[in-house]
């Protein structure tokens, strides 16, 4: 059970990581924070390729692989387009200044 | 935009196939919450959208027993597939989904931010529990950052509204209760309106103006003429600020993404405990399509559902200006005892219309 308790300290550390880290995000940002955040989750996209390589001959494990995928994809670029374009709105402002 | 969406980790946990009890478990984990995500970003969407009301059968006490059950169905389903690895997984996807929407519909109102929000942060717990199960690290972290920032932003809003938690999830619609029980109701008496005009005239006597915006702003899409008009009053020197109300609008920095779109100064958007001192001394505050968070009774009436949320004091200001499209109440659906003060009038229209008045004046 090595993995599992190396796992648990990653997610350990991972959630203080991301609490010190967001947690000094100022308000202003925190619509593109969420959008961000949200475009990150489609990391679940790692998930979505091991389970279409693991599928083999399994047919319908490789069906629900291919949607978790596109989703994900979707999810990604839907959301990086999305933040960025927020983001840009702001950064644009402080050249002009 | 489709903000509430696009949390999809559920499917991904079906590795099916897997027999150590550990992976099983995180595969239930991971089922379990990413049916939740799915299920309750789509409804939070629809009813972002409008596509949905708040059916007024769910604010009834049945809702809890319903969720229960459909919570108590999804853990005999997890004891099951960690079990024997296969059977229940069905039983988890249909009930974690069912609950996923048992527990978004009845929540209404302001809370829809919140909601969204939490949802965003079990999109990331649902990613970490599939790391888990296919052995990725990578997959951990960035789970467990994207549920640390759902959560940090679930707080801020609750800070923002004064509720815990709890009460957002299971407390129900703040407007839908109170229109049925009456609280908080009651018809407006003393309602002054008037028109563009003259409210154009009495803000350029003024030499403070402060400007709250609100989610009706961004529906008329007003930003840019709202920067125009923002612009006529600082050449004739009339000092402009934004209170932002760290709720207003539909997510936390709505209106600092809004305004930012259309230019304004950063150091012209003031937060709420750094503004509210400043009402006495201001002389118009122009109120575009804010409701809720410039209600008094949030302050002085303490059976008002909101009481206790920290609001904008717009009603120490000498003369403050509603733009609104009719008399409808806010998001919460409770009724603004800020339209009967006797220094408020009413200016009825779309935010962005009156403000192309402003322009041309």
């Amino acid at each position: 059970m090595s993995f599992f308790s190396e796992a648990l300290w990653v997610l350990l550390l991972g959630s203080l990581l991301g609490l010190e880290l967001i947690g000094k995000v100022p308000p202003t940002l925190h619509t593109p924070l969420m959008s961000g955040a949200n475009a990150i989750s489609g990391i679940t996209m790692l998930a979505a390729l091991t389970l279409i390589i693991k599928s083999g001959d399994n047919v319908p494990l490789l069906i629900i692989g291919s949607i978790s995928l596109g989703f994900a994809l979707f999810n990604v670029i839907g959301g990086f387009l999305v933040t960025d374009r927020m983001l840009a709105m702001f950064s644009r402002k402080k050249t002009r200044k | 935009m489709a903000l509430g969406v696009a949390l999809f980790p559920s499917v991904d946990g079906s590795d099916g196939g897997v027999v150590e009890l550990v992976r099983n478990l995180s595969i239930v984990v991971s089922l379990f919450v990413g049916a939740i995500t799915f299920s309750g970003s789509i409804v939070a969407m629809a009813k972002l959208q409008g596509w949905l009301s708040t059916p007024t059968w769910t604010q009834s006490k049945a809702r809890h027993f319903l969720n229960i059950l459909f919570a108590v169905i999804a853990l005999i389903g997890g004891i099951y597939l960690s079990i024997d690895g296969q059977n229940g997984l069905f039983l988890i996807v249909v009930s974690s989904s069912l609950l996923g929407i048992g527990v978004t519909l009845p929540i209404g109102g302001a809370d829809m931010p919140v909601v969204i929000s939490l949802l965003n942060s079990y999109s990331g717990v649902a990613a970490a529990a599939a790391g888990f199960v296919v052995g990725s690290q990578l997959l951990i972290v960035a789970g467990a950052m994207v549920g640390a920032a759902g959560l940090i932003l679930t707080q801020v809003m609750c800070d923002g509204m004064n509720r815990s938690l709890v009460s957002v999830l299971f407390g129900g619609a703040l407007g839908a209760s109170s229109v049925a029980s009456g609280g908080g109701g009651g018809e407006y008496t003393n309602i002054t309106s008037c028109s563009p005009e003259e409210c154009a005239l009495t803000l350029e006597a003024a030499e403070r103006v402060v400007i709250v915006p609100g989610y009706g702003l961004a529906v008329a899409q007003a930003q840019h003429t709202l920067r125009e008009v923002t612009r006529v009053l600082e050449n004739a020197d009339i000092e402009v600020t934004y209170a932002i109300h760290p709720v207003a609008g539909r997510m936390p920095g709505h209106m600092n993404v809004l305004l930012a779109e259309a230019d304004v100064p950063y150091e012209q958007l003031k937060e709420m405990d750094v503004i509210n001192p400043e009402f006495p001394a201001t002389d118009v505050v122009l109120v575009l399509g804010a409701n809720d968070v410039v209600n008094p009774q949030a302050k002085n009436d303490q059976t008002s559902p909101l009481y206790g949320m920290p609001v904008l004091d717009v009603q120490e200001a000498r003369t403050v200006f509603v733009v609104k499209r009719g008399m409808s109440a806010g998001y919460s659906g409770i009724k603004n005892d800020l339209f009967d003060l006797q220094n408020t009038s009413m200016v009825f229209g779309d935010a962005k219309k009156f403000l192309e008045i402003f322009c041309w004046n």
